[in-house]
């Protein structure tokens, strides 16, 4: 390693030797040569690595080289006119865009009256009742079993209060409650959490709809005002359905596509 | 933001006290009598002696006897009526609709936000001059215009409403028919966006700008290009401005002011189409240009300066910097005439151009006699200023036409289009905060917020008879405001996207936007 920069120094004071320009042009035009010999001559798992890296070299070098053509040569216009066209008030906001976008693509895909009633996961798993509930036993002698545990995740309501124990069939365990998603807009690639309203729809049983039991291919309500869509009538678009993705039991969380 | 709960159904405001069933007041009560001093808000000057009234008097009663008091029996004016409470803790004014008892003394709605007013006082009551006819509310959407492949970005109806033109980003412009609401002609042409169209006060001649930096003029009666395309941007038009048709020189048609986001404005000879003279100064992109009617150029650009220049040389004749931000919109109290140039309500029609610019300028001369030229900008600082006269107070030494008049706050998010009302008595503000604010003309004193958006609006337009607004906002809708109650007059949904622009001549409303149609709105 060198210690403070003589070589530089040396370099200030004397200058670099006569033949020092003529000797690095010789080098540089010898180095592919080399590097030919050496590619040849190598073998086994080194060679595969040198290839790998010789292979992606090359590509970026044709890159450049077509990038350096194109530069000079004059393209005919082809009159196209940008998308995506603003007033000029809102030309240099475009940083400040928000979830604006979101609405007219709701708005275009429902022109399409085909995919109005399309989900996006349209077949799921059937679930069994043993995976669904887990059976507790009750009674001084544990005899009685018609106490249900729901093995799922769950949305239960804000002003859900707990029965009696002694009528309550459907314990749904705190643990595996849900109270918000994360809802993907499948045009937009955007995702955002939000709160959820209400379970529409569980593909599986209708009371597991009653229940709030949130499995893969839940219709589930979420809370989109935070997102300024509006109608056309000018009100602020307050719910809209989203599907669950993911199988939220096993994650710990709840995936969604918005439905659009 | 933060999730919100939507309201519950029944809610205990002031807005909804006021939709319910008035009740029936106690038929025992007295009516007092007041005194009532009747004053002249243009000169400030009393109008006759103070008079005692009954304070259930009409406002149809105090319109004539206000009539009485100046000596026109004959050809009796409108008035508007309005007290300014005592003290300088309130603020604001009140407006008399229906008379002293109900307005003041009484006030039926927002009891607790209301100054309070005695029968003892003296009664100052101001009156305003109102224009004498009145514009028809648009209620309903008579044709909904397709043709545009692409948003609508700027629309403008030609001075006496006879035709509108769109600008889409579709690269063309479109010329309507306003009377049969049918398309006219398609302007092809520009090789980008066209960003902005302005007539010129004659309906002569149409300029567009474009993204594409190019201008464009074209002759509205053929739909046909008028000569070359105006080169010489480098970045794209933001906004145009005609000359005012009474200071174009004889025999020659109104040159053309256009900014650009390149940060110059080009002053243009429409005739030659040859740059007279570039304006050169602000150092980034200019938003907005105006051409008022003593021949000084007004600029507000995103350098957060509004400069003044010489419409005679382009020199420039000074720098206002105030704004703590861009310089969005501005507004000065001649736009409405300067823009109608010699058309007024008779919808006479000029026979030449000699009779067209002494029409334009004895409507202009008329106009300046109770109010000189002042200017508004609003801002992306959530402000708007209020500036004095630029041009006459060049002549007197005792002016400072740099001092603006008034800062006018209350705005919660950027301003993003100002708009003086025709007759100058009231500023118009609409902002990404979802409000329009009023606010006076002349002091620059708020007047009022109109809340009712779900979104930001966009653009403004105003009635020529000054008493109808109307507001085009992100949330698809347009809005009509009452200017009496400050609620909303009607609302105009229709359009499926935000609406870009909107523009309000005689009784017909041109909205465009995002959605891709044109709407026309009617009575």
């Amino acid at each position: 390693m060198p210690q403070n920069d003589y070589m530089d120094e040396h370099r200030r004071r004397h200058g670099r030797r006569m033949d020092y320009e003529e000797k690095k042009r010789k080098r540089e035009a010898r180095e592919v040569h080399k590097s030919s010999q050496v590619t040849q001559k190598m073998v086994g798992h080194k060679a595969k690595l040198h290839h790998a890296k010789r292979h992606a070299e090359k590509v970026q070098m044709k890159k450049k080289l077509k990038a350096h053509d194109e530069r000079n040569v004059k393209q005919k216009d082809d009159g196209a006119v940008k998308e995506g066209a603003l007033p000029t008030y809102l030309l240099d906001r475009e940083g400040q865009k928000d979830a604006k976008a979101l609405s007219s693509a709701i708005k275009d895909r429902r022109k399409d009256r085909a995919a109005k009633y399309s989900v996006p996961l349209p077949k799921v798993r059937g679930i069994a009742e043993e995976e669904m509930f887990k059976v507790i036993k009750t009674g001084k002698h544990k005899g009685k079993s018609w106490k249900r545990m729901v093995n799922k995740a769950t949305f239960v309501g804000e002003g859900f209060t707990r029965k009696p124990v002694k009528l309550e069939r459907f314990i749904r365990p705190m643990a595996l409650r849900m109270t918000k998603a994360n809802v993907t807009h499948p045009e937009l690639k955007t995702t955002f959490q939000l709160p959820i309203l209400g379970v529409k729809k569980n593909p599986q049983s209708p009371l597991y709809t009653s229940l709030g039991v949130l499995t893969k291919g839940t219709i589930v309500e979420v809370n989109v005002s935070e997102l300024g869509l509006v109608t056309t009538g000018g009100k602020v678009v307050w719910s809209k359905y989203a599907q669950i993705t993911n199988n939220p039991e096993l994650d710990g969380c709840i995936n969604s596509v918005l439905l659009v | 933001m933060a999730t919100q709960l939507p309201p519950p159904k029944r809610q205990k405001s002031n807005y909804s006290k006021s939709l319910l069933p008035p009740v029936a007041p106690a038929p025992a009560e007295p009516i007092p009598s007041v005194v009532v001093q009747f004053k002249n808000a243009e000169t400030g000057a009393n109008l006759g002696p103070a008079v005692n009234l009954p304070a259930d008097t009409g406002r149809d009663a105090l319109q004539m006897l206000v009539n009485k008091l100046k000596g026109e029996d004959e050809d009796p004016m409108p008035y508007a009526f309005h007290l300014v409470p005592k003290g300088e803790a309130v603020s604001g004014r009140v407006a008399i609709h229906d008379s002293i008892q109900a307005d003041a003394l009484r006030p039926a709605a927002s009891s607790s936000t209301a100054p309070s007013f005695s029968p003892e006082d003296v009664f100052e009551l101001w009156c305003e001059p109102q224009a004498v006819f009145r514009v028809r509310g648009v209620g309903r959407c008579s044709a909904t215009l397709a043709g545009h492949a692409s948003p609508i970005l700027c629309c403008a109806q030609s001075p006496t409403g006879r035709y509108a033109a769109t600008g889409s980003g579709d690269a063309t412009a479109r010329i309507w028919d306003m009377e049969s609401e049918t398309p006219k002609h398609t302007l092809t042409g520009h090789r980008g966006w066209v960003l902005c169209v302005e007539w010129d006060a004659r309906e002569k001649l149409l300029a567009t700008g474009g993204h594409d930096g190019q201008i464009r003029l074209w002759d509205p009666k053929t739909g046909q290009q008028a000569g070359q395309q105006l080169l010489g941007h480098t970045k794209w038009i933001t906004s145009l401005a005609f000359e005012p048709l009474h200071l174009a020189k004889k025999g020659q048609s109104q040159r053309l002011a256009s900014a650009s986001k390149d940060g110059t404005i080009r002053v243009w000879n429409t005739q030659t189409r040859k740059i007279e003279f570039v304006l050169s100064g602000h150092s980034a992109s200019i938003n907005v240009v105006r051409w008022g009617g003593e021949n000084v150029i007004y600029t507000g650009s995103s350098d957060r300066t509004v400069k003044v220049w010489s419409g005679v040389d382009g020199k420039l004749i000074r720098t206002l910097n105030e704004h703590a931000h861009w310089v969005n919109s501005m507004t000065l109290s001649t736009d409405f005439v300067l823009r109608t140039g010699p058309f007024d309500h008779h919808g006479k029609m000029p026979a030449d151009d000699e009779e067209a610019k002494a029409l334009a300028l004895a409507r202009y001369r008329a106009h300046i006699a109770n109010q000189s030229e002042t200017m508004v900008t609003g801002s992306d600082d959530h402000t708007l200023f209020l500036w004095p006269d630029q041009a006459a107070s060049s002549f007197s030494s005792t002016a400072t036409p740099k001092k603006p008049l008034a800062r006018l706050t209350g705005h919660q998010k950027q301003v993003n289009h100002v708009a003086f009302s025709p007759d100058g008595r009231f500023v118009a503000s609409a902002g990404f905060d979802n409000a329009v604010k009023l606010w006076d003309g002349k002091t620059g004193k708020f007047v009022a917020s109109l809340r009712g958006h779900v979104a930001a609006v966009y653009r403004l337009a105003w009635s020529a008879d000054s008493r109808l607004l109307v507001s085009a906002s992100k949330d698809s809708t347009l809005k009509l405001w009452n200017l009496k109650t400050f609620k909303i007059k009607t609302d105009l949904p229709g359009h499926t996207d935000e609406v870009y622009c909107v523009d309000f001549v005689a009784d017909k409303v041109v909205s465009g936007g995002r959605d891709k149609t044109v709407k026309i709105w009617r009575h």
